[in-house]
């Protein structure tokens, strides 16, 4: 993916999604970043960084500093009713967890301030960001 | 909006389905505190009135929201209520040190209960199906929750281990139909519905008895 191809993939997540949208809950394939539902994000900016898509979100009462969240390879972008789906990243990355696509496809990886481990893929998007 | 001190099963649950399995759940338990059809539970009978999705106020709940899918969370099911007279409610979070990349702590949050914590920080971990990465749940918030606030109640939802993040699969937390969950959406935006004292007047709990301060 070419920064070209991520470029246009930040314009149609800019034009498809509401400036006002606020996110409760953050996923990485089935992992749950963050306690579903108990803290909002907005999106603050959207932005190439290489061949990554790095998304600033910042926490919806407005205070705080945007965190990054970054997104190696995204493709499959959907925006719904109940939020944001990627299907497809190599690499995934949010305030101290990270997750990956394993080589064989079928799997990916998870290391959080507990420890490492893997999980099926099981045809889940790799990034949920749930309304 | 009628108040309903008793109300029918059909306006607690959202379905019969979701009634009976409370009603089977509570009673595999063995849950002496609580049944379907009581109404609603002991802390917000008389305080709350409960709402039907036809009435103005149901969508400020976000059920939608507070619902989720078993594995995940959340709550089984959900009762949206009005509450007619102040209630007090509890959160624990972790503490004013632990700070996130934002730099905010978790004190105020969308999930709270109306009982007071109890037990230890284990037990209350369980019965509130809260992952160890998503909370320390080592100091406790006394808030009020205002007359007129609308929010979501009912059972919380079991959590898996991939929901948890924990490939050994040993952190998993079962639906919980005794110690019933509240969920207050975007309470950062509601300040007239959430009051809650400066955080000096929170405490760091006894892991050992949460109802205690530790020492």
């Amino acid at each position: 993916m070419t920064e070209a191809d991520l470029t246009l993939l930040a314009e149609r997540w800019r034009r498809e999604l509401p400036d006002t949208s606020v996110f409760g809950e953050i996923r990485f394939w089935g992992f749950a970043v963050v306690r579903p539902h108990d803290q909002g994000w907005c999106l603050a900016a959207l932005r190439p960084d290489g061949p990554a898509l790095e998304l600033l979100l910042r926490h919806a009462s407005g205070q705080g500093q945007p965190v990054a969240l970054r997104l190696l390879q995204p493709e499959g972008l959907m925006v719904g009713p109940q939020g944001v789906t990627l299907d497809h990243a190599e690499r995934l990355s949010f305030d101290g967890c990270e997750a990956w696509r394993e080589p064989d496809g079928l799997h990916y990886g998870l290391r959080t301030a507990q420890g490492q481990g893997g999980f099926e893929i099981r045809g889940r998007p790799a990034l949920t960001l749930g309304f | 909006m009628t108040p309903l001190p008793v109300p029918p099963m059909n306006l607690m649950f959202s379905s019969p389905l979701s009634a009976a399995l409370l009603a089977a759940s509570a009673l595999l338990a063995g849950c002496s505190t609580f049944r379907a059809g009581d109404g609603l539970p002991p802390p917000v009978t008389g305080k709350a009135v409960v709402l039907q999705p036809s009435d103005a106020a149901y969508s400020r709940a976000v059920i939608g929201a507070a619902v989720k899918p078993a594995g995940q969370g959340g709550v089984v099911t959900g009762t949206v209520i009005q509450l007619t007279q102040d209630v007090p409610v509890y959160r624990m979070w972790s503490g004013p040190t632990k700070v996130s990349a934002a730099g905010l702590t978790n004190r105020i949050g969308g999930w709270w209960s109306y009982d007071a914590p109890k037990g230890t920080q284990a037990q209350y971990r369980e019965a509130y199906e809260i992952c160890l990465g998503w909370n320390d749940l080592t100091w406790v918030a006394q808030c009020t929750l205002k007359a007129g606030a609308v929010v979501v109640i009912g059972p919380g939802q079991s959590v898996s281990a991939e929901t948890c993040g924990d490939a050994t699969g040993r952190e998993t937390y079962p639906a919980n139909f005794k110690d019933w969950q509240l969920y207050l959406d975007k309470p950062w935006a509601r300040p007239a519905e959430l009051v809650c004292p400066d955080a000096s007047a929170d405490y760091p709990a006894d892991p050992a008895n949460i109802a205690q301060r530790k020492r």
